[in-house]
């Protein structure tokens, strides 16, 4: 529509313009040519006028008018003359012709538009004579006019018409181009295609206003075309980006919802769990209670809560120890810190725990909770009340104490009645009723036997009796039990072949003597006369191995599981019946299942039996000889000489190390009893040879000593790692005297034949922290000393082979012994004179009967720290 | 053996009767005899044996107070005990061996062994 406006408008200006420049044109030319007309006109009136006045001089002259008339007939000639006259100075006119009216008089020559009036005066001679008028219509000039109009109006028309042509040609020249940008910007907004291009006009046309309009327009197009690329590309990067985003946050949600439904389920699960975690805790009939790393509790179940007699929120996040714990377990005893130390499940444990003011004893049992890397975080304890259990268990003991007692009683009578009868020191007894004495006295003796192993197996099995353990010589337990038996074995006519292996083991020495007694006792008993009974041992790095073989008819198979059982004897027809209880193979089971042991039989019937029992060697017990114990020592400023030589003295191998980095290597190859480090405090880096050492699986156990020149209450968590702390600088005695401590080298030699002394004392000594080595004899004594240098000596007088003076005798020549604290516990009074030959080191004298245990043990004490005062040696529990 | 002068503590007239007897009639020892703790100390402070063989059961009194009360005494301190019981565990020998006696004979003991068994527990040769 614009476009046609555009066009309409330009051909309406030129039109415009062009008929208005005709017009003015044409106007002019007519009016010029009128005036130029009527100029004619008119001259051609004066002309006649003139020609008249000519011919009619000589009629004015004379008056003729007939001449007069005469000469303006001629003008009959002339149609447009309507009206002539000629007019004397005076009076009327001389001549008329046509219609002379009135107007003539008075009338300007030029007022009337209708005709053309001339009056010309005619001179003659200079002296007018008269007037000439003529009258002409205007005919001629209105037929030119109308011709002149006629002319115009066909030369406009002609005009404006090609004006018109001309326009509508010409005006494209502007509109065209015009138009064309006009088309392509209404084409580009509504296709929003900004790839359309106007096209240029012909090159001749170049270079106006409208090329550069369009080329500029173009140019915008390009632009706004390559913008809007740039922004469809931007936009579709942006939508890429947007639709990436958009899936991602998708995927996201995905997991999210996935992640969500997931947790909401173990959610659920671990309620679940937790509730039934509750339900079986609660189930359980045991007190169950979770302790971590700090000791503090963090569960507990209804009926460890029942038999604390507390609610379990006010357990829960209190500490083990001081909640629960009476004041005689000190807290070194506690099993929970001990499986924190070792990381191993607890023995079953009894003690008793605080309630309110008074205690009840539970038994219980811990086990660890074992992290990533063995770190401990703390522990689960299994309890129950066994207030009960202990009430019949005492009853019980009672009982069979009771019964034991009143049984022996009368017996005590019998047996010495007819042992005193038999012996004929009250009379001559007849030979019939000697033998009758003789089975009335075996019978009693069998009978004692029995109450005794009933009442053995009995403490055994109720793991009453505790072992007594002790390092000791395999071989000579072998050799002890075969002296037991040795005469059992003459009578029967039976040979006992010893194989002994030298080896320790940690167990308790009487028992295992009374197992193979046993063992070798059954053995003789089945075996025929002339045959041997054998007895051999082998050992590897855990286990130690007994072997009683005999000669006999052999056990029946189906008998080898059985007669481990009490009073299941072997049908025993035919063996020489020595009055065995039938308890004496469950005996032996007991002692060995309580050392840890497997006990069994092997046979071939007819070809004899063999019986068999394996213990387990406590880890590191080892011959002294054969392993020396190392100490491995670092001091950065040191002199380690006098020390080396101190712990060489007393027994040790020290391995100096020149730098710390060599301490992990050091102690992984040499395996050493103790460590001994030399730091300054608590900020030392250095303290992380420590914890390597402590996180190490294989080198957690090798005790540490810190020296070091901060007090040990300011090492924090470091107190924990050591084993034991000496102040820095420190000198020899005192840091070989805590090597001694920690590896366990504190030891005391006791010298006493009589075993259940021994016992006694070794366990007064023990629960002291004392580790002893038990001789018999002289000899023993002098082996066990050559072996290891002990720190004191407990000496009995009487002695098998090499008695106590004797003992000290040797002692005396030796650098090393001459000067080791001895004490002297002997049955009697010892004299001035004896006492000077008894001196070691600082010496003590004890008569048997007169000290109890504690105040034995306490002059055991004071010795050593005689020798050492710089250290006390401390009870360990 | 040489001779020696012994006390028998007993609540149990047999035992009492029996193993004087055997200590008499095996060794020719001098024996007395007391049936209860509190007739041991007095008999101890007035006959000054060389050893005492004391039960460890006895009503009211029973060894284990009668050997402390004897220790307790100055006069009576320096006398050797025995023990005399049908307790036989170990951990009950172990006991009384912490408290300061000499040895422990278990009952029933063989009356032909007897003496010689206090012999060795008292180091009497």
């Amino acid at each position: 529509m614009r476009a046609k406006s555009i066009q309409r408008k330009l051909q309406g200006m030129i039109m415009l313009t062009s008929s208005i420049v005709l017009l003015l044109a044409c106007a002019a030319f007519v009016v010029v040519d009128l005036a130029g007309a009527r100029y004619t006109l008119n001259r051609d009136l004066l002309s006649l006028a003139e020609i008249i006045g000519a011919n009619s001089t000589a009629p004015l002259t004379f008056g003729d008018r007939e001449a007069a008339s005469e000469v303006l007939e001629a003008l009959e000639s002339k149609p447009s003359i309507i009206a002539a006259a000629i007019y004397a100075n005076s009076g009327p006119p001389l001549a008329t012709y046509g219609a002379v009216n009135q107007q003539m008089q008075g009338s300007t020559l030029f007022g009337f538009m209708s005709r053309i009036e001339v009056a010309l005066e005619i001179v003659l001679d200079g002296e007018k004579i008269g007037t000439v008028y003529i009258a002409s219509d205007l005919r001629d000039f209105m037929t030119h006019l109308r011709q002149q109009a006629v002319l115009a109006v066909g030369i406009l028309f002609a005009a404006l018409l090609m004006a018109y042509l001309l326009a509508s040609r010409l005006q494209r020249l502007i509109s065209q181009p015009i138009l064309e940008l006009a088309t392509v910007a209404a084409k580009v907004r509504s296709q929003k295609d900004y790839s359309i291009r106007v096209l240029l006009p012909d090159s001749k046309a170049a270079a106006d206003e409208l090329t550069e309009l369009v080329t500029g327009f173009n140019q915008m197009l390009t632009e706004i075309e390559q913008r809007d690329e740039e922004l469809s590309r931007h936009r579709d990067d942006l939508e890429h980006q947007v639709d990436v985003r958009t899936a991602e946050l998708r995927s996201t949600n995905t997991k999210l919802a996935d992640a969500k439904v997931v947790a909401e389920s173990v959610a659920e699960l671990n309620a679940e769990l937790s509730r039934q975690r509750q339900m079986i805790l609660d189930a359980a009939g045991e007190g169950i209670m979770g302790v971590d790393g700090a000791g503090i509790v963090t569960f507990i179940n209804t009926t460890g809560a029942e038999i604390l007699r507390r609610p379990a929120e006010q357990l829960v996040g209190g500490s083990l120890h001081a909640g629960l714990h009476s004041k005689e377990l000190a807290s070194v005893d506690c099993p929970m810190c001990e499986i924190k130390r070792t990381g191993n499940r607890s023995a079953q444990t009894t003690c008793s725990v605080r309630i309110d003011s008074s205690t009840i004893p539970i038994e219980y049992i811990a086990t660890p909770m074992i992290e990533s890397e063995g770190w401990r975080s703390g522990g689960v304890v299994m309890f129950r009340d066994i207030t009960e259990r202990l009430a019949i268990e005492r009853m019980k003991d009672e009982f069979v104490s009771t019964v034991s007692h009143e049984l022996r009683t009368p017996l005590t009578s019998i047996r010495g009645a007819l042992g005193l009868l038999g012996s004929g020191l009250i009379g001559t007894v007849e030979e019939r009723a000697k033998r009758m004495l003789d089975i009335a006295i075996s019978n009693t003796d069998r009978l004692v036997r029995l109450i005794n192993d009933i009442l053995d197996l009995e403490r055994i099995e109720s793991g009453k009796v505790e072992l007594n353990k002790t390092d000791v010589n395999v071989a000579e337990v072998m050799e002890e039990a075969v002296l037991v038996v040795q005469a059992i074995a003459d009578a029967a006519g039976v040979a006992i072949v010893l194989e002994k292996v030298d080896a320790t083991a940690s167990l308790d020495r009487d028992r295992i003597v009374q197992t193979l007694t046993n063992l070798l006792g059954n053995a003789i008993k089945f075996s025929p006369r002339g045959t041997n009974v054998r007895l051999s041992g082998s050992v590897d790095q855990l286990n130690l191995t007994f072997r009683i073989r005999d000669e006999g008819r052999g056990v029946p198979v189906d008998q080898l599981d059985t007669i481990f059982e009490r009073f299941k004897q072997v049908d025993a027809s035919d063996s020489r019946d020595k009055g065995g209880s039938g308890l004496g193979l469950p005996i032996c089971r007991s002692i060995v299942a309580a050392h840890g042991g497997r006990i069994w039989a092997e046979s071939v019937e007819g070809q004899g039996s063999a019986f068999s029992f394996t213990l387990p060697r406590s880890a590191g017990v080892t011959a002294p000889s054969e392993s020396p114990r190392t100490v491995v020592i670092w001091s950065e400023n040191r002199d380690m000489n006098p020390i080396s030589e101190l712990l060489q003295e007393r027994g040790f191998t020290p391995v100096i190390i020149e730098s710390l980095s060599d301490l992990m290597e050091a102690v992984l190859t040499r395996r050493p009893d103790a460590v001994v480090l030399d730091l300054l405090s608590a900020s030392d880096p250095r303290w992380r040879f420590v914890e390597a050492l402590k996180r190490n699986e294989e080198t957690e156990t090798v005790p540490i000593i810190v020296a070091s020149s901060q007090p040990e209450v300011l090492l924090g968590r470091y107190v924990d790692l050591i084993a034991r702390w000496i102040p820095s600088p420190f000198n020899e005695r005192e840091l070989v005297d805590a090597v001694s401590t920690v590896s366990g080298s504190i030891n005391v030699l006791v010298i006493e034949d009589d075993l259940d002394l021994a016992g006694v004392i070794t366990a007064g000594l023990q629960a002291r922290g004392i580790h002893t080595v038990h001789a018999m004899t002289g000899r023993e004594a002098i082996e066990a000393c050559q072996r290891e240098i002990p720190m004191l000596v407990v000496l009995d007088l009487v002695l098998p082979e090499l008695d106590g003076f004797e003992v000290v005798e040797w002692m005396r020549t030796n650098r090393a012994l001459s000067s080791v604290p001895l004490l002297v516990f002997s049955a009697r009074e010892v004299s001035g004179s004896e006492q000077e030959r008894l001196r070691l080191g600082p010496t003590d004298f004890l008569i048997k009967s007169r000290v109890s245990l504690d105040e034995f043990a306490d002059t055991v004490m004071k010795l050593l720290n005689a020798v050492n005062p710089a250290r006390e040696i401390k009870n360990a529990s | 053996m040489q001779a020696r002068h012994i006390l028998i503590v007993d609540d149990e007239d047999d035992i009492r009767e029996i193993a004087s007897l055997t200590l008499e009639l095996t060794q020719g020892w001098e024996v007395n005899k007391a049936s209860s703790g509190r007739e041991a100390i007095d008999k101890a402070l007035t006959l000054k044996p060389d050893a005492i063989l004391l039960d460890v059961m006895m009503p009211e009194m029973d060894g284990p107070s009668t050997f402390r009360l004897l220790q307790a005494d100055a006069r009576t301190s320096s006398i050797p005990v025995i023990f005399l019981t049908a307790k036989v565990q170990a951990a009950d020998k172990r006991g009384f061996l912490q408290l300061g006696v000499c040895g422990v004979i278990a009952k029933p003991f063989d009356p032909l062994t007897l003496a010689a068994e206090i012999a060795e527990r008292l180091s009497w040769s």
